[in-house]
């Protein structure tokens, strides 16, 4: 652990005192984990689910409050990732349905081709997720059953496509949007699949947890646990700790976030100060959060016309296109890339400013984080029930009401008056994990005026924090646009 | 040729899905027209009136009718506005619009003969402006 720097230094680890809780230890829920089956045990009902919400989103109605594709995936499931994410890991990726026909398809059609070298980084998948936001907007995704039914139906064929192709996970590696939110997101979680005893690994000759052995399959994201460092990338999908033949695998409590502090090589990534397209990947997800959000919010019309009056169109797309890029490209480039400048300026500190801005990046993790899980938590708790009359008109409308008539006044989990509470502890949890982790990374670089190299980026943070603030302090409206319906 | 014959059949069941609807209930041949005051409608509270009336235009009395609203995106309870007959075929209830968006208003009416009626009738966005108590 560095001693250069002059503020607390998060421990990294708990050497010489308690272990740390190991979920795999715990009675009941560590049983069950390690089980084999356990990750088909959590996938298959999310599958019979994902199917029921395909099926109503394509034959049900097309009001979204009244559909399980809309209701699920839009309220309780953006909200429930999110919170498992905070409390756990990557729990989403653990469970996810689209592996499931793909496995299927793998004892049939084996795959043995190499994801291309070029293609082997985040770029594709930043175009994946920028392109999944601004159809998000464009065809109103929240609105409309029917394609988030096809939005379900492309996720699972796309899994099968590209992992049918390819070999390992490179479909949740290098394509998955959604996967790419969660690896981000992971960063900050309070637990990660790690090794138990490092002397064990050292000692291990077969290295099954990566190579696999005749009972089980290792890493198809291709983290090797000796040197596997944090989250990113992990889908805790366990075939490493099915595979150790020591147990010396086990998912294990951490600071989150501490992964962030060290730069060390990492097993399948390298060193995050030279993966721009990983610190690209943090910064649309940062932007993307204020953007999504600030879509909600009365501003956005005035925006949108103002912008159809200067361009002189009367279609929103052309309109959409530039907000995205200006907020999702150019405003990003701007702020990170002119705060890297500022940076190096006052602290008079040398080095590119791509690999500073780079560094830097990863700072914005907490914040960015915070912020989505203050917007998908709005929505979760505001519309928590809702999911309860959607399943009993499903069965009414088949003439089974086993579950009663649907009570459609169901709603909010909390009252309106817990929401600006909520939003705003997470929007400030994150910002101060922002501030703390790029003074971490200042210090951690050299202790001479590291001061002064943070001050830029703990700037940037907190505009970013306020306009968060200043967004989530605004009704949120349940959509609309000045382009007309 | 496996993995193109497996996207095949993906791409068909889907398509297939997609042309399949639940079957709905015949609805009854009753003109339905929903008036919400004040106009411009805004946040706030509102009077709702709906008027029936048959093929013939005559008025629909005795019905047991409900305005449930709703808004384009998921994740919101609906707002029921129970009414009253004020007049033959014409259904007076008090309503709140609590949240600025787009709203769909759905017109759920038990007939005198038993039979029910649901109609859809989307209102566009509600702005952000209350209304002033006079």
């Amino acid at each position: 652990m560095s001693r250069r720097s002059d503020i607390p230094i998060i421990a990294l680890s708990t050497a010489g005192s308690r272990a740390p809780v190991d979920l795999l230890d715990l009675p009941l829920i560590g049983r069950l984990l390690r089980w084999r089956h356990a990750r088909a045990a959590l996938q298959l009902p999310v599958l019979l689910l994902a199917l029921l919400m395909i099926w109503d989103g394509f034959t049900g109605s097309q009001l979204a409050p009244k559909n399980l594709a809309t209701v699920l995936t839009w309220v309780q499931y953006r909200g429930l990732l999110l919170l498992a994410l905070l409390a756990c890991g990557n729990v989403f990726c653990m469970a996810c349905p689209f592996m499931l026909p793909r496995n299927l398809a793998r004892r049939a059609l084996r795959p043995t081709r190499s994801w291309p070298r070029w293609l082997r980084n985040k770029w594709l998948a930043i175009g994946l997720l920028g392109l999944f936001l601004f159809g998000y907007e464009l065809l109103d995704l929240w609105a409309s059953p029917f394609w988030t039914a096809w939005l379900i139906v492309g996720y699972f064929a796309a899994a099968l496509v590209i992992d049918s192709l390819f070999s390992g996970a490179s479909f949740c590696k290098y394509v998955c949007p959604l996967g790419q939110f969660n690896f981000v997101s992971s960063l900050v979680s309070p637990f990660e699949v790690g090794v138990r005893s490092p002397q064990t690994c050292a000692d291990c000759r077969t290295k099954d947890c990566i190579a696999g052995n005749v009972n089980q399959r290792g890493c198809e994201l291709w983290l090797f646990q000796q040197r596997k460092v944090g989250n990113m990338d992990c889908t805790f999908c366990l075939d490493c700790v099915h595979a150790c033949p020591h147990d010396n695998v086990g998912i294990i409590a951490r600071v989150p976030g501490a992964e962030l502090l060290t730069d060390a090589r990492r097993s399948g990534i390298g060193r995050l100060e030279q993966r721009p397209d990983i610190a690209a990947l943090i910064a649309l997800i940062t932007f993307g959060a204020l953007l999504n959000a600030f879509g909600m919010v009365s501003p956005i019309y005035a925006l949108e016309a103002w912008l159809a009056q200067v361009l002189g169109v009367r279609s929103e797309t052309p309109v959409l296109s530039l907000i995205f890029v200006v907020g999702l490209a150019l405003e990003p480039a701007l702020l990170l890339g002119g705060t890297a400048w500022l940076s190096r300026q006052v602290s008079g500190r040398r080095g590119p400013l791509l690999r500073v801005a780079t560094r830097y990046a990863y700072a914005l993790v907490p914040l960015g984080v915070g912020i989505w899980a203050a917007h998908y938590g709005f929505h979760f708790l505001t519309g928590f029930w809702t999911f309860v009359p959607t399943l009993q008109n499903l069965f009414a409308d088949y003439s089974w009401p086993i579950l009663g008539q649907p009570r459609w006044e169901l709603g909010p989990l909390l009252s309106a008056q817990w929401l600006t509470p909520v939003e705003t502890g997470l929007i400030g949890l994150g910002w101060m994990g922002s501030l703390l982790l790029a003074g971490q990374i200042a210090s951690a670089d050299g202790r001479r005026r590291w001061v002064a190299a943070w001050l830029p980026w703990a700037a940037l943070a907190t505009l970013l924090a306020l306009l968060a603030l200043w967004i989530m302090s605004m009704p949120m409206e349940m959509r609309g646009t000045v382009f007309g319906a | 040729m496996r993995i193109r014959l497996v996207i095949s059949v993906m791409g068909a069941c889907a398509l297939l899905v997609t042309g399949c609807s639940r079957a709905s209930e015949q609805q009854p041949s009753v003109g339905v027209e929903l008036h919400v005051t004040p106009e411009p409608l805004a946040l706030g509270p509102a009077t709702v009136v709906v008027t029936l009336r048959d093929e013939a235009s005559r008025p629909v009395v005795g019905a047991n009718v409900v305005v449930e609203g709703t808004m384009s995106h998921a994740g919101m309870g609906s707002v029921n506005a129970p009414t009253r007959e004020v007049a033959p075929g014409r259904y007076e209830g008090a309503f709140e619009f609590n949240m600025s968006g787009d709203w769909v208003m759905i017109v759920h009416a038990t007939l005198p003969d038993g039979e029910r009626l649901e109609r859809q009738i989307p209102l566009g966005t509600i702005a952000l402006r209350h209304v002033e108590e006079t």
